[in-house]
C-alpha cells in the first residue's frame, strides 16, 4: 500500500502536471501577486550601459541599432524585452534604427512595439527613428560586415522603399563610429557575427536580449566584456521594466515565473521523496 | 511584379534556362568529372571569402569587398530554386498520401488547403490588397478584402500557432524536470543542487528569501555575508562554474567547425554527397 | 574583426590551426591512422535500430533546423550510418527536414546508404519529408510524425534551438529510444533530460569519424586535438604572465611580461 503511494509520487500523470502548471501561469496574470523584484546584475548592466550612452553628449547624432531576430513565436519573451528597450531609448531621446533578418519580425516589432510607443513618446519617423526593415537571413553576415564601413550603402532603403539618406535621423550616420550601441533581441544564434565582424575593442557597446534558455551559453562573452549587458528572457524584461519604473506585462509574468519555478522545485522534491521511499521499501523487502 | 517590364521577365526566363542547362549538364557528366566540377566550384566559393578576409584592407575595404552583394545574391538565387524544390516535394508527398488514402490523409487535406489559401491570399495581399474576397452576406458577416484575409491567416493563424507551440515547451520542461531530476548519484545530486540554486536565485520569491542579508554594513562597507544571498550564489555558479565549462565546449566546437569547413572547402571529405561512400 | 590586417596575430593563429588540421588529415590519408576513444552514445545506434525493427516500428531522423551548413552536413553523414543500419535490419526510416536544399541532399544520402547496404528497394520517395520552413510549425510536424508513425528510435543530430525539447519529450512519450547530439550547448540540458544518449560538444564533429573510421576524419579529429593543446599552451602563458605581473613590478622582466600580455590580448 505504502509502496504504491511512494510509487505514485514518482509517476504522476503528466496531464496533472500540465493542468497545475497552467493554473500557476494563469492565476498571476489575473490576480496581482506583489512579489518584490531584484534586478539581476546582467539586467542592471544592460540598463546602466544605455544610461551611459544617453549621458554621453557625443552620442546625440548617433543611432542605436536594434537588431530583431525574433518572430511572434517567441514574443512571450522577446516582445517585452523589445518594449522595455524601446521605452528606454525614447525616454532618453536616443535615436535608433530597427533591423531584422526574420520574415515575421518586422510586422510585429513595428505594429506591436515601436508604433504605439512612438505615439506615446512623440517620436517621429525619420527624425527620431527609422526602420531599416527586413533582409533575408542569407545576407545576414554580409550585411553586418557592410555596416562597419558603409551604412547608407549597405542598407540603401528603409522598410518602405525610401532612400535612408533622405531621413534626418540618418544625416550623420555613415559608419560604425556613428553607432552609439547595438542591441540584439534574439531567440537564435546571432551574437558571434556582431562580436566577430562588427565590434572593435568592445565598441560600440553590444547589449544582448536572448530567450532564457539561451542565456547560460553567453556567460563567457559577459565575462570577457564583449557583451556589456544581458536581459535573460522574460525575467530580464521584468527587471528592465522595474528599473524604468514602467511596470507592464514583463513584471506581471515575472510573478507567474516565480510560481512556476516553485512548482517545478516542488515536483522535483516530490519525485525524489517517492524515489527514495520506494528504494528503501525495496531494500526492506529484500532483507 | 509592378514596375517590372518585359526586360525583367526576359532576364528571369534567361536565368531559369541557364540554371536548368547547368543542372542538366551536371547530371549528364560522368561521375568522375562531376566530382571535379563540384570540388572546383566549392573551392572557388570558399576562396572568395578567404581572400577577401586575408587580403590587406587598410581602409576597411579591399578590391574584393565590393563584390559581397553579388556573392550574397548568388546564394539567394540558389536558395530560391531550392525553395521551389521543397514546395514541390511537400505537395507531391501529400497528394500521393491523399490519392492512396494512406493513414493520416485528413492531415494532408488540411496541409494542402492551408498551403493554397496562404499562397493565394499572400499573393493577392501583395498585388491587389483591396480586392473583395468574401462578399457581405445579409446580417451574417461583413465583406472581407485580400489584405484582411491575409492578416487573419498570418496574425490570427500562423503567428498564434507559433506562439502556442513555443509555450508548450514550458509544460515539457516541467514534466522532463520532474522525471529526470532524481538523486541517483553524487553527480546527479550536484547537478540538481546547482539547478535549484540558479532557479531560485533568478526569481523574486527566491531572492526575497535572503533579502534580509544587506549588501552593505552599517558603516557603508561591503558586507561579506552578502555573498550568501541566493542570487549571488546563483551568479557565482553561472560565472565561475558555468562559464569555464561553456568556454571549454566553445573551443572544441569552434575547432570542430574549422576542421569540418576546411575538409569541405578542400574536398578532403568523403561521403554520399562527395561521390564516395563513408 | 573584418579583415586579417586588423589583427595579424589572430589571423596567423587561424592559419596555423588550419595547417595543423590539414597536415594531420593528409598524414592519416597516407596511412598514419590514429586511434580515437569510443563515444558511448553512438554505440547505441545499432541497439536502437535493432529494437525498432523488433517492434516493427520505424526510425526517425531529424538533421536540425538550420540550412545546408557544416553542422547539417555533419548530421547527414551520421545519418548515412544510421540509414545503413536501418537498411541492414530491413526497417523503414523517416527523415524530416526544414530546409529545401537539405531535403535534396538528405534524399541522396539516404538513397546511397540504402544502396550501399544492398537494399535500395527499401528507400521510398516519402522517406525524406520537407515539412515547412517555420521553426515551430516544423516542431509540431515532427511531433505529429513521431506520434502517428509510433516511432521506436529517434535520432536528433544537428543545430537545434528551443524546439529541441518538443522533439525529445514527444519521442519520450511514444517510448522511442533517443540518441541526440547538437552544437547548441544551451539545448544539451533539455536533451539530457529527455533522451537516452546525448553526444556533447565537439563529440558531435567526432561522431562521423568514430562511426566510419575514415582516415580523413580521424586525422582531422587528431588535428583538432593538437590545436586544442596549442590553445591551452597560449592560455597558460597568458595566465602565468598575468599572474607574475601582480608580483613583479618594474624591471626588464615586467616589461617583457607586459609586452607578452599585450601581444596576446585580442583587440
Amino acid at each position: 500500500m505504502n509502496s504504491t503511494l511512494w510509487n505514485r509520487l514518482q509517476t504522476i500523470d503528466r496531464r496533472i502536471i500540465y493542468a497545475v502548471l497552467l493554473l500557476f501561469i494563469i492565476i498571476p496574470l489575473f490576480i496581482d501577486i506583489p512579489l518584490p523584484t531584484y534586478p539581476s546584475k546582467q539586467s542592471q548592466d544592460f540598463y546602466d550601459t544605455l544610461e551611459k550612452v544617453a549621458a554621453d553628449k557625443g552620442n546625440a547624432n548617433k543611432i542605436v541599432i536594434v537588431n530583431g531576430m525574433w518572430s511572434p513565436s517567441t514574443r512571450g519573451e522577446n516582445q517585452w524585452q523589445a518594449e522595455a528597450l524601446i521605452t528606454h531609448l525614447m525616454q532618453k531621446h536616443l535615436h535608433f534604427a530597427t533591423l531584422t533578418f526574420d520574415t515575421q519580425n518586422d510586422t510585429v516589432m513595428q505594429t506591436s512595439v515601436v508604433e504605439p510607443l512612438a505615439k506615446k513618446y512623440g517620436y517621429v519617423y525619420g527624425r527620431d527613428y527609422v526602420n531599416w526593415g527586413y533582409r533575408p537571413n542569407a545576407v545576414y553576415v554580409i550585411t553586418i560586415k557592410g555596416l562597419v564601413t558603409n551604412i547608407p550603402g549597405t542598407i540603401k532603403k528603409d522598410a518602405h522603399g525610401t532612400p535612408i539618406t533622405s531621413f534626418a535621423v540618418m544625416k550623420n550616420v555613415k559608419t560604425r563610429s556613428d553607432v552609439a550601441a547595438v542591441v540584439d533581441i534574439t531567440p537564435v544564434e546571432s551574437t558571434e557575427t556582431w562580436l566577430g565582424l562588427f565590434e572593435q575593442n568592445n565598441s560600440p557597446p553590444y547589449l544582448f536580449a536572448p530567450t532564457a534558455v539561451m542565456a547560460p551559453t553567453y556567460y563567457p562573452y559577459l565575462d570577457s566584456g564583449q557583451i556589456q549587458g544581458m536581459l535573460t528572457g522574460i525575467k530580464g524584461a521584468g527587471d528592465y521594466e522595474g528599473l524604468l519604473h514602467t511596470k507592464s506585462f514583463g513584471s506581471r509574468i515575472a510573478s507567474a515565473l516565480s510560481l512556476v519555478y516553485a512548482l517545478i522545485i516542488l515536483l522535483v522534491i516530490i519525485g525524489n521523496v517517492g524515489h527514495f521511499a520506494t528504494r528503501a521499501a525495496k531494500r526492506r523487502e529484500a532483507s | 511584379m509592378p514596375g517590372h517590364g518585359a526586360a525583367y521577365f526576359g532576364k528571369l526566363a534567361f536565368g531559369l534556362v541557364v540554371m536548368f542547362a547547368i543542372l542538366a549538364g551536371l547530371q549528364a557528366a560522368p561521375r568522375r568529372s562531376r566530382k571535379i566540377i563540384i570540388a572546383f566550384f566549392t573551392f572557388l566559393g570558399g576562396l572568395y571569402f578567404a581572400l577577401e578576409f586575408f587580403y590587406p584592407a587598410p581602409s576597411g575595404e579591399n578590391f574584393l569587398t565590393g563584390y559581397q552583394p553579388l556573392v550574397a545574391g548568388l546564394g539567394a538565387v540558389i536558395g530560391s530554386f531550392a525553395i521551389g524544390l521543397g514546395v514541390f516535394s511537400l505537395v507531391q508527398l501529400h497528394l500521393r498520401t491523399l490519392s492512396r488514402l494512406r493513414p493520416g490523409w485528413g492531415y494532408s487535406i488540411v496541409l494542402l488547403v492551408s498551403f493554397v489559401a496562404m499562397t493565394v491570399f499572400g499573393l493577392m495581399n501583395e498585388y491587389s490588397p483591396n480586392a473583395t474576397v468574401i462578399p457581405t452576406v445579409g446580417g451574417l458577416w461583413q465583406s472581407q478584402n485580400a489584405h484582411g484575409m491575409f492578416r487573419f491567416l498570418f496574425s490570427g493563424g500562423l503567428s498564434n500557432l507559433g506562439s502556442a507551440t513555443f509555450s508548450i515547451i514550458a509544460f515539457y520542461i516541467a514534466s522532463a524536470a520532474y522525471r529526470a531530476f532524481r538523486l541517483r548519484s553524487i553527480e546527479a545530486t550536484l547537478l540538481m543542487a546547482a539547478a535549484l540554486i540558479v532557479m531560485v536565485g533568478s526569481v523574486s520569491f527566491g531572492t526575497a528569501l535572503t533579502a534580509g542579508i544587506h549588501p552593505k554594513l552599517t558603516d557603508g562597507s561591503e558586507n561579506p555575508w552578502a555573498n550568501l544571498r541566493i542570487e549571488n550564489i546563483a551568479q557565482w555558479l553561472l560565472m565561475e562554474v558555468n562559464t569555464p565549462a561553456q568556454r571549454g565546449i566553445l573551443f572544441g566546437l569552434t575547432l570542430g567547425l574549422l576542421a569540418t569547413s576546411l575538409r569541405y572547402w578542400l574536398s578532403l571529405e568523403r561521403g554520399a554527397y562527395f561521390d564516395k561512400e563513408l | 574583426m573584418q579583415h586579417a590586417s586588423e589583427n595579424w596575430w589572430v589571423s596567423g593563429l587561424v592559419v596555423l590551426l588550419s595547417l595543423i588540421i590539414i597536415g594531420k588529415v593528409l598524414s592519416a590519408q597516407r596511412g598514419r591512422v590514429p586511434f580515437i576513444r569510443r563515444i558511448p552514445g553512438l554505440n547505441a545506434i545499432d541497439e536502437a535500430v535493432g529494437r525498432a525493427t523488433e517492434m516493427g516500428r520505424p526510425v526517425m531522423m531529424v538533421p536540425g533546423i538550420s540550412g545546408l551548413d557544416v553542422v547539417t552536413l555533419q548530421a547527414l553523414s551520421i545519418f548515412s550510418y544510421v540509414a545503413r543500419a536501418v537498411a541492414r535490419f530491413g526497417n523503414k526510416s523517416i527523415m524530416a527536414t526544414i530546409d529545401p536544399i537539405v531535403t535534396g541532399v538528405a534524399e541522396e544520402t539516404l538513397r546511397d546508404a540504402y544502396a550501399d547496404a544492398g537494399r535500395p528497394e527499401l528507400f521510398e520517395e516519402g522517406d525524406v519529408r520537407y515539412l515547412t520552413g517555420q521553426q515551430f510549425a516544423f516542431a509540431t510536424g515532427v511531433a505529429g510524425i513521431l506520434i502517428r508513425e509510433k516511432v521506436a528510435a529517434s535520432f536528433l543530430f544537428g543545430a537545434f534551438y528551443a524546439e529541441s525539447l518538443i522533439f525529445a519529450e514527444v519521442g519520450q512519450q511514444v517510448g522511442a529510444i533517443q540518441v541526440a547530439g547538437t552544437t547548441q550547448t544551451n539545448q544539451i540540458p533539455f536533451l539530457i533530460a529527455a533522451c537516452d544518449y546525448v553526444v556533447i560538444g565537439d563529440e558531435f564533429y567526432a561522431a562521423s569519424a568514430y562511426l566510419s573510421r575514415d582516415p580523413t576524419l580521424l586525422g582531422s579529429i587528431v588535428g583538432q586535438d593538437y590545436c586544442k593543446l596549442l590553445l591551452l599552451g597560449i592560455i597558460l602563458i597568458g595566465i602565468i604572465s598575468t599572474s607574475l605581473l601582480t608580483l613583479i613590478h618594474g624591471g626588464p622582466v615586467a616589461h617583457l611580461l607586459h609586452t607578452l600580455v599585450d601581444f596576446l590580448k585580442v583587440k
